[in-house]
């Protein structure tokens, strides 16, 4: 029965080590113990310096994608609130309140056709109803100066026109008859009250 | 994929392709995982250690100049990779070995003959402490000399050789132990 006590036998034992992990086969055993685990590999590609460089681009390519988000998003809010101060402009322009005594024309125009988007349609109920009770819509009433388009014909007001002549041919508004000349003194005095007024004179 | 040189491997490394890449880790993957597994305790540290020394390789591949084999430049890395591992444990050089010989692993003397082999004595060596096993494994199988383990551990000579002591009196108890039962 070999035993280890010498040192003889310890060399032994260091070429026993040495021999059987120095002389194994290339080839991996058929138990497999000395074949790691597939993780090690996927572990390994998380840290390649390929991988890094994929993951580099991949960083800029996620940021010129966020960046061109954010700018379509600033450039649709900054449209949208334009096309809004376009219906309000419009909105009173149509709307705006005409004063048939003063004779002053009006043109009453079409809403511009620059109004491209569908939200831009002023006969939209929504667009009517905040215009109607928004008092921001109150400030924006007051009479603007209107830009015709070129081309653009003002259409005619008949019923306007119409109104004021009625108007001005009623009778009330004809001037008064002179007063007839039994009320008036020789001496371009002012005319007697007394006279005016026969009842006292009973 | 035909087998590839070790200088094809390098240059494909150096040049980022993928598919070097894998070539060189699946022609030295199986023999360096026997490397780091004789300082590991178990396969999962040993993992632990190939895929940090692999990470290594890649990541220093320009220094290596071609002067002498791949196979051997990639195996200091894992040694050195395995040592940085087990200098991180804070019981590295604990003297007090968890002695649980193979009561019942060994039982005749045809048994011992044939289960002598690495898998084998692997298992005898994954019992060591871990400093133990550090210095038996630089002394005996990879050739450094005391000062040399001492610089490497940061140890004194003396306590490698100590370690290296103690570690083949705890080889000699198991495998007598083995024997004689």
């Amino acid at each position: 029965m070999p035993t280890m006590e010498d040192p003889k036998e310890l060399t032994q034992l260091d070429a026993l080590f040495r021999h059987a992990f120095e002389d194994l086969p290339d080839t991996p055993s058929a138990s497999g113990w000395d074949v790691p685990s597939p993780k090690v590999w996927e572990g390994i590609q998380a840290h390649l310096p390929g991988a890094f460089r994929v993951r580099v681009r991949r960083l800029y390519s996620s940021i010129a994608i966020a960046g061109l988000l954010v700018t379509a998003t600033l450039v649709g809010i900054y449209l949208a609130f334009q096309g809004r101060t376009e219906i309000l402009d419009a909105n009173t322009q149509v709307n705006r309140p005409l004063d048939p005594l003063s004779g002053h024309e009006y043109s009453v125009e079409a809403p511009s056709p620059v109004l491209t988007s569908p939200s831009a349609n002023p006969t939209r109920p929504r667009v009517a109803r905040r215009s109607a009770t928004s008092p921001k819509r109150e400030n924006l009433q007051q009479p603007l100066s209107s830009m015709p388009l070129p081309g653009s014909v003002p259409a005619p007001n008949t019923t306007i026109r119409r109104q004021v002549e009625e108007l001005r041919s009623a009778s009330w508004a004809q001037p008064l008859s002179p007063l007839p000349q039994r009320f008036l003194s020789p001496t371009d005095k002012p005319p007697v009250i007394r006279e005016l007024l026969p009842f006292r004179q009973q | 994929m035909q087998q590839l040189t070790d200088q094809e491997l390098v240059q494909g490394v150096l040049n980022g392709s993928p598919t070097h890449q894998r070539a060189l880790y699946q022609k030295y993957s199986v023999p360096m995982f026997r490397v780091v597994l004789r300082f590991a305790r178990d396969r999962s540290e040993a993992e632990d250690m190939l895929q940090d020394g692999f990470i290594r390789v890649f990541r220093d591949m320009a220094q290596f100049r071609g002067e002498g084999a791949l196979g051997g430049w990639i195996r200091r890395i894992m040694v050195n990779t395995a040592l940085s591992h087990l200098r991180k444990q804070r019981d590295f050089l604990r003297d007090t070995p968890d002695y649980s010989p193979f009561e019942n692993s060994l039982r005749t003397e045809e048994d011992f003959a044939a289960n002598l082999d690495a898998e084998t004595l692997l298992g005898y060596l994954q019992r060591l402490p871990p400093g133990y096993r550090a210095v038996f494994n630089l002394y005996v199988i990879e050739g450094f000399s005391h000062e040399e383990i001492a610089q490497q551990l940061g140890i004194s000579v003396g306590t490698s050789k100590s370690q290296l002591f103690k570690a083949r009196e705890y080889l000699k108890r198991i495998v007598d132990k083995s024997f004689i039962t």
